[in-house]
C-alpha cells in the first residue's frame, strides 16, 4: 500500500513537471 | 478505504505547488515586481 502510495506521487509529480515544462516551451516557441 | 492513487496524486501535488509558489515569490523578490500592480 505505501509503495503503491509513493509512486503513484511521484508519477503525478513528474507528470506535473512534464506538463509545465512543455506549456512553457510552447509559449517560448510562440513568442519568438 | 484507503486510495493509494488518490493519496499519491494529494501527495504528490503539494510539494511540486508548495516549490511553485516558493520560485515564484523568490524570482519577484530577486528581480522585483515588473507588473508594475
Amino acid at each position: 500500500m505505501g509503495k503503491e502510495i509513493v509512486e503513484s506521487a511521484i508519477l503525478s509529480s513528474v507528470l506535473v513537471l512534464v506538463g509545465l515544462a512543455v506549456g512553457f516551451l510552447l509559449l517560448k516557441v510562440q513568442g519568438e | 478505504m484507503v486510495e493509494p492513487l488518490l493519496s499519491g496524486i494529494i501527495l504528490g501535488l503539494i510539494p511540486v505547488t508548495l516549490s511553485g509558489l516558493l520560485v515564484a515569490a523568490y524570482l519577484q523578490y530577486q528581480r522585483g515586481n515588473q507588473l508594475g500592480l
